[in-house]
């Protein structure tokens, strides 16, 4: 509450989130995007608001809403403290551009130093290779960069708030951890992700280093994969071009024979 | 001499037809391709969830949903709690396990199933041994819900001859096949139908549903074996739906 409330009474918590996420060609015939919501700032709940409506009540920290279909078009989002009786008087407000066929994150966060903002995040959920699967993490927590480390390695470097990046990989399970970019020093995890094939998971690195709550928060959406270009279930009958070549091989010899035996039994019946 | 020689001419082609004729790819005929296509979900362009869920806290996990869908928003904390932790609420009942045995008494067959992926040519992993059959494990499972789970065993193989599913097209609408998973747990399913195609024609969107009605799907090679190329020209596929709990 204490971060939030600061920033209220600075009364500079105005934030323009353009959610610019570019529409999907399938999607032309429908014209709803979809939200996601996810609270990054720790400690209190919030209310959002959608239009002067209550669509969130009491949205705990660490947590994530959605998806919420919206029609395309501008929303005004406001974030207000739980007891609010309206939107009048927002913690963080913002402005959402849902586009059509769109999915779109609005992640309430700290910025570097503290401060809490709202950023919109485009969510990549384009197809996937039959057994693959995208990891996209993002850094929206008040820390320095990091690296992303995936199976001991590193998969993503040099992250900042509040930036993402995303890597396809083969799905299974992965141990990631965060450290401080450049270095072995871990800030965060490991933590077991299971990368399910044909699934996006979006992870979100929140809360603030300095008062050691950092944590992670994610969510998936699955349904984006393709499938097997084929189903190559033959090697083909037994022997095949062998045992023809064989049997081509003993007709011809057993007609050869019956052809000699036969001019063999006609001369040997010559007087 | 003459004895001999015919021995040979006759039997050496009835020796081949003999011991090759059960391996080669069948020819059936297709069979209410209409009651499988019934079964799959309508289309969607992907990342368009009509769905209405509001839900502002982590919410229990659901296993089997249509595509494209979303699954919980869990919170994963840093150590000590690394892992991602869905609200254990209310599971109903037992979601199935992997499969791990097939057995078919109209073929006369019974096989360890094992799961496979896909190669790095993009088509399906199908298991060496034609004595043992294959489920994709990135799809869904045999008994969930939702979705096509597809088990997938060589007609043949030229080295270790007929596989499981050499007979594969002998199944109709209403023969029976169990499936038991890695829990013990055997599922009954009865054939709704029998399809086969030039593998071009091949409906993979359809046998790789992760929507639509819960089935089994049974697929193999079919058709004539091309020499040249080492490959059958056709696929043969077998839907079953689970029998009700």
């Amino acid at each position: 509450m204490r971060r939030l409330a600061t920033a209220a009474v600075a009364g500079a918590a105005m934030v323009a989130a353009s959610v610019i996420a570019a529409p999907m060609a399938a999607a032309a015939a429908d014209d709803t995007g979809t939200v996601y919501v996810v609270h990054g700032i720790p400690d209190t709940p919030v209310d959002v608001w959608v239009d002067g409506t209550l669509t969130l009540d009491d949205f705990a920290p660490g947590s994530v809403a959605g998806p919420l279909p919206l029609p395309a078009g501008s929303y005004d989002v406001a974030i207000t403290a739980p007891d609010a009786t309206d939107d009048s008087s927002p913690l963080l407000s913002a402005t959402a551009e849902v586009a059509s066929g769109a999915s779109a994150t609005l992640v309430a966060h700290l910025q570097v130093g503290g401060t809490p903002t709202v950023t919109a995040f485009s969510n990549d959920t384009s197809s996937l290779s039959a057994g693959q699967s995208r990891l996209v993490v993002r850094h929206v927590a008040d820390a320095p960069a990091v690296d992303v480390r995936a199976g001991g390695a590193v998969v993503l470097s040099g992250v900042t708030n509040p930036q993402q990046g995303a890597l396809v990989v083969p799905a299974g399970t992965v141990s990631a951890d965060v450290t401080l970019a450049g270095t072995d020093t871990v800030v965060l995890g490991p933590a077991s992700l299971d990368l399910a094939a044909g699934s996006a998971t979006f992870v979100h690195a929140i809360g603030s280093a300095d008062d050691g709550t950092l944590s992670l928060v994610a969510f998936t959406v699955s349904g984006l994969g393709g499938t097997p270009s084929g189903v190559p279930a033959g090697g083909g009958p037994a022997d095949s071009p062998l045992s023809l070549v064989l049997v081509i091989g003993l007709v011809a010899a057993g007609g050869a024979a019956v052809a000699f035996g036969g001019r063999r039994l006609l001369a040997d019946r010559q007087p | 001499m003459v004895v001999l020689g015919t021995v040979v001419v006759v039997g050496a082609p009835t020796a081949r037809w003999l011991t090759t004729g059960d391996a080669a790819g069948q020819h059936v005929s297709t069979v209410d391709a209409a009651a499988a296509q019934a079964l799959a979900a309508p289309s969607t362009p992907p990342g368009l969830t009509p769905s209405t869920t509001t839900s502002a806290s982590p919410s229990a996990p659901s296993t089997a949903d249509p595509a494209p869908s979303t699954t919980p928003a869990s919170t994963i904390a840093p150590e000590p709690s690394p892992a991602p932790t869905p609200a254990s609420s209310a599971a109903p009942a037992p979601a199935p396990g992997a499969p791990v045995e097939i057995s078919i008494e109209r073929l006369r067959v019974a096989a360890a199933v094992v799961p496979v992926g896909v190669r790095s040519d993009g088509q399906l992993e199908i298991p060496q041994d034609v004595r043992t059959l294959g489920w994709y494990r990135f799809g869904p499972t045999p008994g969930a819900t939702t979705g096509s789970a597809v088990v997938t065993g060589h007609v043949d193989d030229a080295r270790q001859g007929a596989g499981v599913f050499a007979r594969l097209g002998d199944l109709a609408p209403g023969d029976r096949l169990q499936v038991v998973d890695e829990a013990g747990t055997a599922r009954w399913f009865t054939v709704v139908a029998r399809e086969q195609w030039a593998k071009a024609d091949v409906p993979l969107d359809r046998l790789f549903d992760a929507g639509g009605a819960g089935r089994l799907v049974l697929v193999t090679c079919g058709g004539d074996f091309d020499g040249d190329d080492g490959v059958y020209q056709d696929n043969i596929a077998v839907t079953a739906v689970p029998d009700q709990a």
